[in-house]
């Protein structure tokens, strides 16, 4: 029986010069693997929740239910991990969360995905959001100890609905955590995400959100802070199908000495998406002298009339402001911090709930040795 | 209902004219060591240069395509004819070249443009030089401008010998490895220290024989504080069976030196163009590319610049035009050594009639390029819905003290600025001409009068376009 698998993770849509070692991440994972322990917030009316096991392992003497027995469309939703990680994933249970047309949840549903044991984590949380209806989840990744966590989202938007996602990754030093994210878009609705890349070694983010039906939209917020020996490897990917579908994805991090990141950004418009806007924008501070600091994105374009845009920013603070606050008798290291925190603050911001927010700020503030904490 | 705007192909009438090749010597088709063997032996070469082909065909043998960019399946080895040499023997006069192939490059405007604008010419027809010279009062300064073959036997053989494939070794990739094994014909040129050559050199290559290769091989030298435009142009008519060209430029920039290279690139619709081209810049040089990419059926072009020195710095303006059946694949590269280096990238391309186009970019500043600046800006003009237009940039910033901006936008040509125009008394199909003729303008204004005229003929944009 196989211990690991090596996987290719985080393809990028189109090759480029192997040499710069940005076409794909690899990455070791164990093969065997049990749930998270997982905690919900109280449904907001009109949501309810299902637990499926994978086919191959369900038995129905426990009265549980088959993954085989969710919507085929799940399926089809394009993984922004990959083709190896949606194979990996497909041993591990779901939880199916569905709303009923028309539904306005008026409070976010938290779920924690607690990483207890050391045995290796794995889970598949699917949201179908019906027609019309108004969605927020967050997701929380904790762990005090070195571990190994996959998650899997996948997200169907149905006609006019729309769902905000808020994943914040706080596990602890040395662990290695996958998280897919992924999306499937009917007309006129819309996705966003937020996500904060703070905890793990070795972190890995896929997202993929296809666009489907016209006018459909997606928007994201990316936020990480990567600390010596950390390692984060992204790929963010939107398919414009539909007509005058919108995307936007921002991306604003702190890399910190010896630390290394890689994003992936895609914006695709295939032919028939006329009308069609996509942005994407990276902005990065550079602390410390050394760090791999990695960016690629990408525009695809078969269609005439789209405008596309993409652009980066990457370096380090100007002298002009470190001597500003250095006259307002703040050190460097702690004028870095301070800046560093607002930028990870205005994507901590977003987060619909005092407590989490609260949570995610302890962690940041854990990140940067309470120089600016106290 | 509005009739959609027609920009016409380049008119590649000028360039589409055939000599027939029934005089030229060439070998068999395909890629065996005897066959490198006998260009080595063709060539004259020196010992060390026999063997350095022989080794690269071992290297070539080992290497796979790329996995990347645009398709090369139509590419057949056992089908190209590496060498061809034309019935004449390199000239320093224009009358001693035979009357078919000096008739090509009149026709060209090689002859002319001597004359008017430069300071020395190189003409190559197939795979070998068959003109070469240079004025005597550029050549009075020290400046030699000469054939690589010549140059490998003279009193620059040293520096030959120290200089070869070595900005861009065979093991670099597969098509760098076929150039090792049977590079043929191509320039040295060098420019010793201080000296500025006041007008530009050129070379130009056309390749006229069906299913044949053109390996030319380009070192040019810019010693310290010296300065130097070079100006490469190619063309070549268009057959039914693949051409391929996989040329090789090594340019060495000095101390304090400044080299701009310029290229119009207008091979014939059946060609590979698999050209590496590769720069490295000592301490407070320059290097400047300007590059126009027009013809080919399929190209892999990315000219690359090492800023070794301190303070040195590049730019790369670049305009990429793929039409029907061409599948472009251009960009540039650029590595960041030393501290205080500099680089722009500014690139524009166009795409219709089912054209590709892809502009792919490599910034890497490596560990020691403290206080390094790079930004890149690719735009990409989509002219109707059956074509293609992809933007690749990589970055790798390893040092913590850089400045790096990047930016790119694909669109097509605004109604409002046509708009806008029309407002002003300009017929729609003159405001899309003049936007579309703007959007060039990057790369024209870099060139010589004489050349920016040359590229806006060849691009010939014509519009045609109403609203019913």
């Amino acid at each position: 029986m196989e211990e690991t698998r090596n996987m290719t993770v985080n393809p990028l849509p189109a090759l480029t010069w192997n040499r710069l070692k940005m076409n794909a991440g690899e990455v070791e994972l164990a093969a065997a693997r049990t749930g998270a322990k997982m905690t919900m917030s109280e449904l907001p009316a009109g949501v309810s929740v299902t637990k499926y096991q994978p086919e191959a392992v369900h038995s129905e003497t426990e009265n549980q239910k088959s993954d085989g027995e969710i919507s085929g469309k799940f399926r089809e939703i394009e993984s922004g991990m990959g083709v190896e990680y949606e194979q990996y994933m497909a041993d591990s249970r779901v939880i199916l969360i569905e709303t009923q047309p028309d539904c306005e949840a008026d409070v976010p549903l938290i779920i924690n995905l607690n990483y207890t044991d050391e045995a290796p984590a794995a889970d598949r949380i699917y949201l179908h959001a019906a027609a019309k209806c108004s969605l927020s989840v967050i997701f929380i990744l904790k762990s005090t100890r070195k571990v190994q966590a996959s998650l899997q989202i996948k997200t169907i938007a149905e006609t006019e609905a729309q769902v905000d996602l808020f994943v914040a990754q706080l596990t602890g030093d040395g662990s290695t955590v996958l998280t897919d994210v992924d999306s499937l878009c009917e007309e006129k609705a819309q996705v966003s995400l937020t996500k904060l890349e703070l905890g793990g070694s070795a972190q890995y983010v896929g997202v993929c959100t296809t666009l489907e039906g016209n006018k459909s939209a997606f928007h994201a917020e990316a936020g990480y802070r990567v600390r010596a020996g950390q390692h984060l490897d992204m790929n963010y990917l939107v398919r414009h199908v539909g007509r005058k579908t919108t995307s936007e994805m921002n991306a604003s991090g702190v890399l910190e000495e010896n630390a290394f990141k890689l994003f992936r950004g895609t914006i695709d418009f295939p032919c028939g998406c006329a009308g069609a806007k996509g942005n994407e924008k990276e902005d990065i501070l550079l602390l410390g002298e050394r760090q791999v600091n990695q960016t690629i994105p990408l525009i695809l374009c078969q269609e005439e009339e789209v405008e596309g845009n993409h652009g980066a920013t990457i370096g380090r603070l100007p002298e002009q402001v470190l001597f500003y606050l250095g006259t307002r008798g703040i050190s460097s290291e702690a004028a870095e911090d301070l800046i560093a925190s607002a930028k990870l603050e205005a994507v901590c911001g977003l987060i619909p709930d005092e407590k989490v927010k609260q949570t995610v700020r302890a962690f940041l503030c854990a990140m940067t040795r309470d120089r600016i904490c106290g | 209902m509005r009739e959609k705007s027609q920009v016409d192909d380049i008119n590649r009438s000028i360039y589409d004219f055939k000599n027939e090749d029934e005089d030229a010597y060439k070998l068999q088709a395909g890629l065996t060591p005897e066959i490198v063997d006998k260009i080595s032996k063709e060539k004259n070469d020196p010992a060390w240069m026999n063997q350095f082909r022989l080794h690269s065909l071992q290297i070539y043998n080992s290497l796979q395509v790329p996995n990347w960019g645009p398709s090369i399946d139509g590419l057949d080895m056992d089908h190209i004819v590496t060498y061809v040499r034309p019935n004449t023997k390199m000239s320093a006069k224009w009358s001693d070249v035979p009357e078919d192939i000096k008739d090509t490059f009149e026709r060209l405007g090689i002859p002319q443009a001597e004359r008017k604008s430069l300071a020395g010419v190189g003409a190559q027809y197939d795979s070998e030089l068959v003109y070469h010279n240079v004025r005597e009062e550029v050549a009075a300064m020290g400046v030699v401008y000469t054939d690589l073959e010549s140059a490998m036997h003279g009193e620059y053989a040293d520096m030959i010998r120290t200089h070869f494939m070595k900005l861009v070794p065979p093991q670099d990739h597969k098509f760098a490895a076929l150039h090792g094994a049977v590079w043929s014909g191509g320039s040295f040129v060098y420019v010793p220290p201080g000296v500025t050559v006041e007008i530009p050199l050129q070379s130009y290559f056309r390749l006229n024989a069906p299913g044949a290769g053109q390996f030319e091989h380009t070192l040019i030298i810019v010693d310290e504080g010296a300065n130097l435009h070079f100006i490469e142009g190619c063309s070549a008519p268009k057959y039914n069976v693949a051409n391929l060209h996989a040329g090789c430029v090594e340019l060495y920039v000095g101390k304090n030196a400044r080299l701009r290279y310029s290229t119009i690139e207008n091979w014939s619709k059946n060609m590979y163009n698999l050209n590496t081209k590769r720069a490295i810049v000592e301490e407070g040089g320059t290097m400047e590319w300007v590059s126009g990419s027009f013809g080919s059926h399929v190209s892999y072009l990315y000219p690359m610049t090492i800023l070794k020195g301190k303070n040195s710095r590049m730019e790369f303006t670049g305009i990429t035009f793929a039409g029907e059946g061409q599948n472009l694949d251009t960009g540039a590269k650029v590595v960041h050594m030393g501290e205080g280096t500099s680089s722009y990238i500014n690139t524009k391309s166009i795409s219709k009639d089912g054209g590709i186009s892809t502009f792919r970019s490599s910034v890497v500043i490596q560990e020691k390029a403290a206080h390094s600046k790079a930004a890149v800006s690719c735009q990409s003009l989509m002219l109707d819905d059956i074509s293609r237009s992809d933007t690749i940039p990589a970055m790798d910033i390893r040092c913590g003290d850089a400045d790096v901006g990047h930016e790119a936008k694909i669109g097509r040509i605004s109604d409002e600025a046509v708009f806008y125009l029309m407002s002003r008394g300009i017929s729609e199909e003159n405001a899309r001409a003049m936007i579309v003729g703007g959007f060039a303008d990057n790369v024209s204004k870099e060139l010589p009068l004489e050349y920016a005229v040359e590229m806006n003929n060849l691009i010939r944009l014509e519009m045609k376009g109403s609203i019913g």
